[in-house]
C-alpha cells in the first residue's frame, strides 16, 4: 500500500512540486497544509505515515507544529524542509524530533531517499 | 580534491612541527638515545609528510619521508645516534623549513633537496647496525596510522571503556557528494550514534564539522555495547551516507608500558558515485580548545573595539547631563560591558613570548658553534604574554642582543678559566611582568662593559667633552653605546663588549613605546632590559590642559602631581629647577615646549613629575583634567613622526588630544643640558 504523506508549506508552488515528485514515485499525498496550525489539525484528522514540514510559515511555524504533532503522536514521522541558511532552525527541528531534513531547492532523488528511509 | 582553503592551517601547523623538531633535536643532541624524543620527532616528520602529501607538495613529502626513515631506524635501534647523524638531521630540518616556506608562499619548491636526501639515506646506511635492510618496508606499513590521532587521554578513556565492557569503535562516515547543509547531516549522524553509545571524539573536531570545515567524511570514536554491524546498519540508514567504515579499536599491551592501538577495519563496499578510498592518516592534530583566526580579523576587531571605546566615552559624557535614570542605568551598563569587551579584545591580542623565544635555543647553539664557545642558554618566563604586534617587533632587537652576548659579551674559554668562571658561558633570557610593563632581559656572565674605556673612546672620537665625561656616572657612560653614531663605530665594538646596532635596538624599543636599560659590572657580566608596554592600543593617561589644548600624558611615566609656588623655581646653570625632597628637579613649561601659547600664571603652578628611564623632570601645565583610558591613534600616516608626540586620541567630547612621548621629551632635555 502506498505510503500516505501530508505536505506542509505556505507556498502553493512548493506544495505542488512536492506532490508532483511524491506521486510520481508511488506515494499518496493525502493532504496539503499551508501553515502549522492547519498541519496539526490535518495530522489529527488524517494520521498520515509521513509529514513534510516547512519551517517559516504564518500562524504557526514548523518547529512548533512538529512539537504539537509529536505530543499527539510520539511516533509521528516528520521531515523538516528548510531553505539554505536556516541551519539553527533545522537543528532545533531535529532536536524536537524531526526524523530527517530536506534543503530547498529540492532535489527529487533526495526527497525520495528521505521518504524511503523515514517511512520505511 | 582541492585543499587550498586549508593552506593557512597547513602553514601554521607545519611551522609548529618544524619548531618542535628543532627543539627536540636540540634536546636529543644533549641526551642522545632518548626514545621519547625520537618518537616525538618521528611523529612530527610523519605528520608533516602526511600533511604535505595531502596538500600535494610531493617534494616536501619526499624530504620528510627520508627523515622519517632515518628517525624510524633510530627508533627501532637499527642505527646509532652519532654526531654526524644529528647534524644531518639539523640540516634536514633547516632545509625542510626553507622548502616549506617556499611552498607556503609560492606552491613550488625551488631549493634542491636531493643532496640532503642523499645524506639522510647515506647516514642511514653507514650507521646501520644490522645491515639496514628491510626497514623501508616497515616504514611503509607504519603509514597506515589510525585516523583518530589518539592521545594519552583518549587511550586512558579507551582502557576504562573496555574495562566497563564497552567496545571502542572507530566509525568513519562518508557523505555523498554535494550534500546541502552537510554540517546538519553530520549532526544527524551524531544523533544516531549517541543513541547507540557515547561519542568520545571526532576528527575533524565537532566544531570543525559544525562549521562545515570538512570534506566528505569524518571519523568518530564511539564507545558502544552494540555490535559493529548494528552501528553500521544504523548509520547507513541515515540519508546521504554512501559508506560507513567501522573498525574495532583493540588494546595491545606491547613490551612497553604504552599500549599500541590497532584498527581492524572492515569496509562495507557500497558502489556509488563519488565513492573514494578512505584517506590515510589524519589531517594534523585536532585543536579542540583553540581556534585559529586570521590576524587581520583580530586587528579589525581591536580597531572596532577602539572606536567603540571612544563612542562609549562620548555617550557616558553626555549621560552626565541626563535626568532620566533609566537611560543613565542603561548607559552605565553599556559602559561596563564595553570595558569588559575592551579587556577581552585586548587579551585576544596577547600571545606568550614563547613564540619568539622558541627560536633562540637553536640560534645560540649555532652562534656558539661558530664562535667556538660553549654557551648555555637559560630561558625564564616564556609563558609571559605580550601584545602580538609587539611580539612581531621584539624579535630583531632580541636577536641583536643575544648575538652580541655570544659574540662579544662572553669571553673565550681560556679567559673565563683565568677569571675563575665556569668554562661554559651563561646567557639568561627572561621575561616578566613589572606593573603594566613586560620586561625582557638578556643577561650574560661575560666580561662586562668598561665604563672608563667607553668614556675615553667617546672623548677620543669627539662624541663628548672631557668635562662631560668626568661628570658621567658609569651607568651613563654605559648607556652611551645606545647613542647613534657611537655604537656603530667599529673600534668601539671590542671595547664595549657590545657590537653594532645598539642604537637600532633603542630605536626599535622607542617605536614600541618601550625603553631599554643596561646594567653592567666589569668582569661579572652585562644585562640589557627591554621594557615594553603590555599593549600598544590603549593606555591610561593623565589629561592636562596646556594653553588652549588638551594633552594626554601616559600614566606610566607620571610619578606625582605638585603645586609649586613660582618663587620656589630657581635657575641653576641656565636651567629652571625646583628642589623636591633634596633632589634637584628640572622644570619645563609644557606649553612653550609644545609651541602653544603660554598662559600667564597667578599663584601656585600645577606641576606633573614625570620619569622615563634615568631622566626625571617636572612639567608645568595649566590645569589637571583627570585620568582616562585613551586609544592611541598613530599620527605617522598623516603627519609623520613628531618628536615628543607619541600619537593622538579622540576624547569623549570629540576633541583631539596629543599624547605626549615623555621619554623622547626627557631625552631631548638631557641632551640639551649636556
Amino acid at each position: 500500500m502506498a505510503k500516505r504523506v501530508l505536505v506542509t508549506d505556505d507556498t502553493a508552488f512548493m506544495r505542488m512540486s512536492l506532490r508532483n515528485v511524491l506521486e510520481k514515485n508511488g506515494y499518496e499525498v493525502v493532504g496539503e497544509a499551508a501553515d502549522g496550525e492547519e498541519s496539526v489539525a490535518l495530522y489529527e484528522e488524517l494520521r498520515p505515515d509521513v509529514v513534510t514540514m516547512d519551517i517559516t510559515m504564518p500562524k504557526m511555524d514548523g518547529i512548533t507544529a512538529i512539537k504539537k504533532i509529536l505530543e499527539m503522536d510520539p511516533d509521528a514521522k516528520v521531515i523538516v524542509c528548510s531553505a539554505m541558511g536556516q541551519k539553527p532552525m533545522v537543528i532545533e527541528a531535529l532536536n524536537a524530533g524531526a526524523r530527517d531534513f530536506l534543503v530547498k531547492p529540492f532535489q527529487p532523488e533526495r526527497i525520495i531517499e528521505a521518504l524511503r528511509k523515514v517511512a520505511g | 580534491m582541492d585543499f587550498s582553503e586549508y593552506k593557512d592551517v597547513f602553514a601554521a601547523e607545519a611551522r609548529e612541527y618544524i619548531q618542535s623538531l628543532n627543539e627536540n633535536l636540540l634536546e636529543f643532541e644533549q641526551t642522545p638515545g632518548d626514545e621519547g624524543l625520537i618518537a616525538e620527532m618521528f611523529r612530527a616528520a610523519h605528520s608533516l609528510k602526511g600533511m604535505a602529501g595531502t596538500m600535494g607538495y610531493t617534494q616536501v613529502a619526499d624530504l620528510t619521508h627520508h627523515m622519517e626513515n632515518l628517525l624510524d631506524a633510530l627508533r627501532q635501534g637499527e642505527v646509532a645516534a652519532t654526531g654526524d647523524l644529528i647534524n644531518i638531521l639539523f640540516d634536514a630540518v633547516d632545509l625542510l623549513e626553507i622548502v616549506l616556506e617556499e611552498v607556503i608562499s609560492t606552491d613550488h619548491v625551488y631549493t634542491d633537496t636531493s643532496q640532503v636526501k642523499e645524506a639522510l639515506a647515506l647516514v642511514l646506511e653507514s650507521n646501520s647496525q644490522d645491515g639496514g635492510s628491510g626497514f623501508a618496508q616497515k616504514a611503509a606499513i607504519k603509514l597506515e596510522a589510525p585516523a583518530l590521532g589518539l592521545n594519552e587521554y583518549d587511550r586512558e578513556l579507551i582502557k576504562e571503556a573496555v574495562a566497563m565492557d564497552y567496545t571502542p569503535l572507530a566509525v568513519t562516515v562518508v557523505l555523498r557528494d554535494n550534500v546541502l547543509m552537510k554540517s546538519v547531516r553530520a549532526y544527524t549522524v551524531f544523533q544516531v550514534l549517541e543513541k547507540l553509545g557515547t561519542v568520545v571524539k571526532s576528527v575533524p573536531s565537532a566544531q570543525d564539522l559544525d562549521d562545515e570545515r570538512f570534506d566528505d567524511r569524518f571519523t568518530v570514536l564511539l564507545f558502544t555495547r552494540h555490535s559493529s554491524n548494528r552501528v553500521e546498519d544504523e548509520v547507513l540508514n541515515i540519508p546521504e551516507i554512501v559508506q560507513v567504515i567501522v573498525g574495532e579499536l583493540g588494546l595491545e599491551e606491547g613490551e612497553g608500558a604504552r599500549p599500541a592501538i590497532s584498527i581492524e577495519s572492515r569496509e562495507t563496499a557500497r558502489p556509488s558515485p563519488g565513492d573514494r578510498r578512505p584517506r590515510n592518516g589524519s589531517r594534523g592534530r585536532v585543536l579542540e580548545k583553540f581556534v585559529r583566526v586570521e590576524t587581520e580579523r583580530l586587528d579589525e576587531l581591536n580597531n572596532l573595539v577602539g572606536e567603540l571605546v571612544i563612542s562609549r566615552t562620548q555617550v557616558t559624557e553626555m549621560a552626565k547631563h541626563l535626568e532620566e535614570s533609566h537611560a543613565k542605568a542603561a548607559i552605565a551598563q553599556l559602559d561596563r560591558v564595553t570595558t569588559e569587551l575592551q579587556y577581552a579584545a585586548m587579551k585576544l591580542r596577547m600571545v606568550p613570548v614563547k613564540q619568539v623565544f622558541d627560536r633562540f635555543p637553536r640560534m645560540v647553539r649555532d652562534l656558539a658553534k661558530t664562535a667556538g664557545k660553549e654557551v648555555q642558554l637559560k630561558v625564564v618566563g616564556e609563558e609571559t604574554e605580550l601584545d602580538r604586534s609587539l611580539m612581531n617587533q621584539i624579535g630583531d632587537p632580541l636577536v641583536h642582543l643575544i648575538r652580541n652576548a655570544v659574540d662579544h659579551g662572553l669571553e673565550e674559554e681560556h679567559l673565563r678559566r683565568q677569571a675563575g668562571k665556569p668554562a661554559a658561558g651563561l646567557i639568561r633570557l627572561e621575561a616578566r611582568h613589572e606593573g603594566s610593563h613586560v620586561v625582557i632581559e638578556v643577561a650574560d656572565d661575560g666580561r662586562g662593559i668598561d665604563a672608563e674605556k667607553i668614556k675615553n673612546k667617546a672623548v677620543e672620537i669627539g662624541f663628548i667633552s672631557r668635562e662631560q665625561a668626568a661628570k658621567m656616572t658609569p651607568q651613563e657612560a654605559q648607556a652611551l653605546i645606545f647613542e647613534p653614531g657611537f655604537s656603530t663605530t667599529d673600534e668601539v665594538t671590542d671595547v664595549s663588549g657590545r657590537g653594532v646596532g645598539m642604537d637600532a635596538v633603542k630605536a626599535a624599543l622607542e617605536n614600541m613605546n618601550g625603553s631599554v636599560d643596561i646594567r653592567s659590572e666589569l668582569g661579572r657580566g652585562t644585562s640589557v632590559s627591554l621594557r615594553l608596554p603590555l599593549t600598544l592600543a590603549i593606555i591610561k593617561a593623565l589629561l592636562v590642559k596646556v594653553g588652549s589644548e588638551t594633552c594626554a600624558i601616559p600614566i606610566q611615566s607620571v610619578r606625582e602631581n605638585l603645586r609649586v609656588t613660582p618663587k620656589a623655581i630657581k635657575t641653576i646653570h641656565g636651567e629652571r629647577v625646583i628642589t623636591l625632597r633634596n633632589e634637584v628637579l628640572p622644570i619645563l613649561d609644557l606649553s612653550s615646549l609644545l609651541g602653544f601659547e603660554a598662559p600667564s600664571h597667578d599663584g601656585d603652578l600645577p606641576v606633573i613629575v614625570v620619569e622615563a628611564g634615568p631622566n626625571k623632570a617636572g612639567f608645568i601645565v595649566e590645569e589637571l583634567l583627570g585620568q582616562q583610558e585613551v586609544v592611541i591613534k598613530s599620527l605617522s600616516t598623516m603627519l609623520g613622526d613628531i618628536k615628543g608626540v607619541a600619537g593622538a586620541t579622540v576624547l569623549g567630547d570629540g576633541t583631539v588630544a596629543l599624547i605626549l612621548d615623555v621619554s623622547a621629551v626627557l631625552d631631548e632635555l638631557s641632551a640639551e643640558s649636556r
